[in-house]
């Protein structure tokens, strides 16, 4: 499943101003790939192809060796539930935390569970379930250091809390692909530290991370390999090692060095 | 001064015909809240309906019958009323049913009369949520009906609110309640099809300003022990 492969990916709203053009990108297991790029490079078109929120204009997605647009696939629902994905917005429900962690084992536990709290109470046989619900919600905030907060309105929460709530609605259906987008835009360092240790806890757990950045210390801090995508192509790409200490093309080196890139 | 007298008789007036349990009132204020309701109940799963169409469904001519939607929510009472009487008048095509001059009648009046407000505040309650929420929502498995469920939950203070202004707007409503219902009292001071609003009308013309201005209060006092209620179902006053 993590083995994702983009290949010649062109994508357009008009035909004459592409988002991406010829995108050739391969995304290795267990691993944390960083895709750099300033804004507005395309980055997040990148991502929701990936997570199958977009149809590209044309190339291939393969997931785990499938080709997953050239037919209408009807299998890209159980493909989704097997990857995550952290919107750069954290795109919570207005709901309480527990409500917003539950969310993803709910839509895969059936229509039924979608009222949770309500259910418990009036069909016992989705008690066992539940309990398991409320355990693994419970065992997510905590490893996103919201430890108790599973009744608390999302709304009286800090940026920080949402992006780490958004986290924790990510991981808690254990998936095998990751995706963030820019998980750490707008918060301060010490929140910024907090996530990316949550990062690399869970790829301890063989989950691959594929992340989106236009902060490039990030990359280098916790990058194994490292894109970088200019003007809706990958310039260059390569181990973390490679990209910042021997880049080969010569736009990746002004971007390191905080060059203006064109 | 004596604006302010007049008023404070008028709620004195008001207390006095509800404490002594006025069958008159009562039976005005029964039909007004019995005919509401039940525009409430039809028009609210009729504009559920459509609402749920025209927000999920691509089809030839949805574009025009959002428009009309729209239209509709500025509809004037007695243009409904003169629709609802010409189709149920006995030359009409629905005239065999013998429904004019009946609570019946008002409450379709009503119901053609609300359908469209609370529909459009519907439409506009589910075109308030984001489109990020929606991908979010599907990026985390949820099918298609998980997805309308979660839209619909999102948009769900905006449906209360819709039911509100369709409540207010049909329980405060003259026009066509007194065109199709005829404002009928029994000879034993018993309203038939008189609601607090018609009433209001004839008292004034009778020159009863009091009593019309304590039948006025009463309706407020309704509209407001309602709201109260909902603001308390939404949550003791908060969103949460």
């Amino acid at each position: 499943m993590s083995i994702v492969l983009l290949k010649d990916l062109d994508f357009y709203y008009e035909e004459d101003s592409p988002v991406l053009e010829g995108v050739n990108l391969y995304l290795s297991r267990s691993d944390i790939s960083v895709l750099m790029g300033p804004s507005g490079a395309g980055k997040t078109t990148l991502l929701r192809i990936i997570n199958l929120l977009e149809k590209p204009s044309s190339g291939e997605v393969v997931h785990e060796f499938e080709e997953v647009f050239r037919t209408e696939n009807p299998d890209h629902l159980a493909l989704r539930r097997r990857m995550g994905f952290v919107f750069q917005e954290p795109a919570l429900f207005d709901s309480s935390v527990g409500g917003n962690v539950a969310y993803g084992m709910m839509t895969r536990g059936g229509f039924l569970n979608h009222f949770w709290g309500k259910t418990k109470e009036i069909v016992p046989f989705l008690r066992s379930n539940l309990e398991e619900v409320e355990e693994k919600v419970s065992r997510a905030l905590d490893r996103v250091g919201l430890v108790g907060l599973q009744d608390r309105p999302v709304r009286s929460l800090s940026a920080g809390e949402h992006r780490r709530v958004s986290l924790a609605r990510s991981l808690v259906t254990e998936p095998e692909l990751l995706l963030l987008d820019e998980p750490t835009g707008n918060l301060d360092p010490r929140n910024t530290a907090v996530v990316e240790d949550i990062i690399r806890e869970v790829r301890s757990q063989e989950t691959t991370i594929f992340l989106a950045s236009h902060d490039m210390h990030q990359a280098k801090r916790i990058g194994e390999s490292v894109y970088l995508l200019l003007d809706g192509d990958i310039v260059e790409g390569g181990t973390a090692e490679k990209m910042f200490n021997a880049p080969e093309d010569q736009r990746t080196e002004d971007f390191i060095n905080g060059k203006l890139v064109c | 001064m004596e604006f302010l007298t007049f008023f404070f008789d008028a709620i004195r007036s008001a207390i006095d015909l509800l404490i002594s349990f006025d069958p008159y009132l009562y039976s005005i204020i029964g039909v007004s809240l019995t005919v509401s309701l039940w525009a409430l109940v039809l028009s609210g799963v009729l504009s559920g309906l459509i609402a749920f169409i025209v927000s999920f469904f691509r089809f030839p001519g949805c574009n025009a019958l959002s428009l009309l939607v729209y239209t509709g929510m500025g509809l004037p009472s007695v243009i409904v009323g003169l629709f609802v009487l010409l189709l149920l008048s006995k030359n009409g095509p629905f005239g065999g049913f013998g429904l004019l001059w009946t609570p019946t009648a008002m409450i379709i009046s009503q119901s053609v009369l609300i359908t469209p407000l609370i529909t459009g505040v519907m439409l506009s309650g589910l075109d308030s949520v984001e489109d990020t929420l929606v991908d979010a929502a599907k990026s985390l498995g949820a099918n298609w009906w998980q997805r309308i469920w979660t839209i619909v939950y999102e948009a769900r203070f905006g449906f209360i609110t819709a039911l509100i202004a369709g409540f207010g707007r049909a329980i405060s409503e003259v026009g066509s309640v007194i065109l199709v219902g005829g404002n009928i009292v029994w000879s034993n001071d018993i309203s038939y099809t008189r609601t607090l609003t018609t009433a209001i009308v004839v008292e004034t013309r009778k020159g009863n300003f009091d009593t019309a201005l304590a039948l006025g209060l009463v309706l407020l006092a309704i509209v407001l022990t309602i709201n109260l209620f909902v603001k308390r179902l939404r949550g003791g006053g908060t969103r949460y």
